[in-house]
């Protein structure tokens, strides 16, 4: 059925009938002959005759133009009441369905919210229906032109994602794609209690409410006097519906750090702490159990800042002059370290004014042969790359202490480590021998910038720790929603909203399809008026 | 009279003459050769005698050679009927000047050459039918007063030559030439039009008053032609193609109206109504000796 959205159908009628009689006559007029007289008629009796006799159109032609302009008018005026198909009754619907955290519980809720999914477009023909996929990153899954086969491949492909959803964002694209329609709801599919007041915004609850604990921050608070050191502050919130027992559990590596069992009154939270934790850049494992059933939420692994003081001198040997040189200059550039280069350049200090920070050069005795030289994964050093450099490797293997964190490798054997006893950094002397190429590479500049920008580049702020493997820090909903759907809210469009979070093409609307027939026609008749071309 | 026919037109036409080849019998003495022989000047043929010829006629010294009584035979020289139809139906009227102004001189130069070698010229104006012109002239003096009433003449209704024809042929002239000064528009058709004059007895001679626009037609675009004798309405859309086939009919019109004259052996003279009579005449007759054909 086809309605109209600038025209009542009785104008339309009626305007229909105006034009039909307006063009009638204009025809009529146009297509009334000019008396002439002539001396004889004999002549063109004949010719008419025959020509007529040749052309069984030239019989219509009058007729003909008249009803092809008549259909050519009437599009117009169709096209300016501007129709839309429309099925009585049925409304168009925009499916939103969550895919964030809260479809990742134990339950399979989120194989029930598709089958919900499935519930609801089989309610609407397939031209009423879209579904948008909300998560971090919505998009369209289903257009209204688009059909059921599509959606079905592109819901059994989805997967339900560890973060939280942007829901009044995505419901705001949902609107827009019904705005311009007369009737059209929005069907929200979400795992949450939602209270919405939108009278067009129709909330399906997939899942029971349930009993939920999860992470919901972490920090680490340096000590004001020992900044190497600090206090690690981490909450849990729960949701449920009664009081729940969970078990928070804080690891570094595989050392327990703190365990503990605690009973939570639904929408609470409860903050831990632990004293005294090193800020060497190790990875904390925070994890809850128990009364839980979203399973996304219940471990986080935290990194700690790493804030060693370091020492740099000479052990044993005497550094070259140009390497010591070159590093004293890289210091001076940190303007947050307080830089000494002692006499006969044997010790360098850096750190936080006030602050002693040392990095201790040791000296081989005898050289090994030269060795490419490659990084461990220490977050000092982490994705640090030589680019092929050799270095030698030292006669002497490189253990200052036990507790030594290899950091540089001449082939398998350390040339830097990280000395967490002595919270020092120890670097072979063959690091900077005039043979290795390390020296005149750029990640033998790059080690010492990365490393002593970290280590210097201390504050008293305490900072909020993010997980490791999130996302949350360089993705902003917002801009990427902007970006990706490109839209001005204000003035939603369908086409405009459809085409740029589809990636599908512009659908011409049906007015201006029909403007363009009538238009068509309007030059074919007059074609066939054009003299000499007719028949 | 005025401009149709000038003192310098009537002086022109006084030196036309008109050539007829033999005449039929009958009539009086004229300027043109007769079938007749008798008591003419020119020597002839013989013939054998009968009882009842003239004896003066014998030819005695082919007797007296032969044994045999032969009789000579003389050409008789005989006057020439010249009968003028004029076509004065509304078409030629329509036009202006009307075609009939050229119709009316073509008329007079064929009264006027008839005259300057005593023939007896006569004009018969026709439309629907025959109409009564001015009788048989006789002599020269008689041109002025005839030249009016040529000029006097007027419209007369629809074209009708097959009646026209038929009225001539009951009149029972003697035998002469027939002069039907047309435009051949017959409502009829002009298959009708050349079977009625199929069975005149007399030397025939097609003038045919023409113009340039009909066979070029300068319409376009929708028309209703009104027929200027039978207001007969025909529309028509007047496009390049409908002109195109204009002309094919016309000319198959114009070969027809050729094809009868050169089967009846009639003379053909197409005269353009844009220029000057006399001077189209002069230029198709430069000796001054109009030739009636057959």
């Amino acid at each position: 059925m086809i309605g109209f959205t600038a025209l009542s159908g009785w104008l339309l009628a009626a305007l229909s009938l105006l034009l039909a009689g307006v063009l009638a006559v204009l025809h009529y007029l146009r297509i009334r002959p000019r008396q002439i007289r002539v001396i004889t008629t004999l002549f063109w009796q004949q010719a008419s005759e025959q020509v007529r006799a040749r052309s069984l159109f030239e019989k219509f032609r009058h007729p003909f133009t008249y009803l092809l302009l008549l259909l050519a008018g009437l599009l117009v005026l169709l096209a300016l009441a501007k129709p839309v198909f429309d099925d009585a009754g049925q409304p168009y619907r925009v499916i939103v369905l969550e895919a964030g955290i809260s479809m990742t519980s134990t339950d399979n809720r989120f194989e029930k919210a598709i089958e919900l999914v499935h519930d609801e477009v089989a309610r609407s023909p397939e031209e009423r229906v879209a579904v948008i996929v909300a998560d971090p990153e919505p998009r369209l899954l289903k257009h209204f032109e688009e059909g059921l086969g599509v959606l079905k491949i592109r819901l059994d492909a989805l997967k339900p994602v560890d973060q939280p959803v942007i829901r009044t964002a995505v419901l705001r694209i949902a609107k827009s794609l019904i705005a311009q329609r007369e009737i059209g709801e929005v069907v929200l599919v979400s795992a949450q209690p939602v209270v919405l007041s939108d009278p067009k915004v129709r909330v399906q609850a997939v899942g029971e409410v349930i009993n939920n604990a999860f992470i919901f921050s972490a920090t680490f608070v340096p000590d004001a006097t020992d900044m190497t050191r600090g206090e690690f502050h981490w909450c849990i919130g729960f949701n449920g519906q009664q009081d729940g027992k969970t078990t928070v559990l804080l690891r570094r590596n595989d050392e327990i750090l703190q365990s503990e069992d605690v009973t939570l009154k639904p929408g609470s939270t409860r903050e831990f702490y632990l004293s005294d934790i090193d800020a060497d850049g190790s990875t904390l494992s925070a994890s809850v159990f128990g009364n839980d059933c979203i399973r996304g939420d219940n471990q986080i692994d935290f990194r700690l800042p790493n804030r060693q003081l370091i020492c740099l001198a000479p052990i044993g040997g005497t550094a070259l002059p140009g390497s010591l040189k070159s590093l004293a200059d890289l210091l001076m550039e940190i303007s947050a370290s307080e830089t000494e280069v002692a006499e006969g350049a044997t010790v360098i200090g850096v750190g936080p004014k006030g602050t002693d920070a040392r990095i201790v050069i040791w000296s081989a005795e005898r050289k090994g042969a030269l060795q490419p030289l490659t990084a461990t994964r220490h977050p000092l050093v982490d994705g640090l790359v030589f680019e092929d450099a050799l270095c030698r490797v030292p006669a002497n293997p490189l253990s200052v202490s036990e507790t030594s964190i290899p950091l540089l490798l001449a082939g398998s054997s350390p040339v830097a480590v990280w000395d967490s006893n002595a919270n020092r950094l120890v670097v072979s002397e063959l690091f900077f021998d005039e043979s290795a190429s390390v020296v005149r590479r750029t990640g033998y500049l790059v080690f010492w910038n990365r490393v002593l920008h970290r280590l210097a580049g201390w504050s008293h702020v305490p900072l909020v720790l993010t997980p490791l493997q999130s996302r949350y820090s360089d993705f902003d909903h917002q801009a990427s929603l902007a970006f990706k759907a490109d839209i001005n809210h204000a003035k939603p469009v369908e086409g405009v909203v459809a085409d740029a979070i589809s990636g599908r093409t512009f659908q011409m609307p049906l007015w201006q399809f029909i403007l363009g027939t009538a238009l068509f026609l309007m030059l074919l008749e007059a074609i066939l008026n054009i003299r000499g071309r007719i028949a | 009279m005025g401009d149709l026919f000038s003192k310098e037109f009537v002086d022109a036409i006084s030196q036309i003459r008109l050539n007829a080849g033999t005449v039929p019998r009958g009539g009086i003495h004229g300027a043109h050769v007769s079938t007749q022989l008798g008591g003419g000047m020119e020597f002839s043929d013989f013939r054998l005698y009968a009882p009842g010829d003239d004896i003066r006629r014998i030819d005695w010294n082919l007797y007296s050679r032969s044994g045999r009584l032969f009789l000579r035979l003389f050409e008789e020289e005989r006057d020439l009927p010249v009968y003028t139809l004029l076509d004065c139906s509304d078409s030629m009227f329509f036009e202006d000047p009307p075609r009939a102004n050229a119709g009316k001189q073509a008329a007079a130069i064929f009264i006027g050459a008839a005259l300057n070698q005593h023939d007896r010229p006569s004009l018969y104006p026709f439309g629907e039918t025959l109409n009564e012109g001015f009788p048989t002239l006789s002599s020269s003096r008689a041109l002025p007063a005839a030249l009016q009433r040529l000029a006097a003449i007027g419209p007369c209704g629809l074209t009708n030559l097959p009646a026209a024809v038929h009225k001539l042929k009951a009149l029972r002239l003697r035998r002469g030439v027939v002069a039907i000064i047309s435009d051949f528009f017959d409502p009829a058709g002009i298959e009708t039009l050349l079977e009625s004059l199929n069975g005149l007895r007399h030397k025939l001679l097609l003038i045919q008053l023409y113009d340039e626009r009909d066979s070029n037609p300068t319409l376009d675009g929708e028309l209703s032609l009104v027929d200027c004798e039978t207001d007969h309405n025909l529309k028509v859309t007047v496009t390049p193609k409908l002109i195109e086939e204009y002309k094919k009919v016309h000319m198959d019109f114009q070969n027809k109206l050729l094809e009868f004259s050169t089967k009846r052996r009639a003379g053909y003279i197409s005269i353009n109504i844009q220029r000057n009579v006399l001077a189209q005449f002069m230029d198709l007759f430069s000796n001054g000796v109009i030739t009636t054909g057959g």
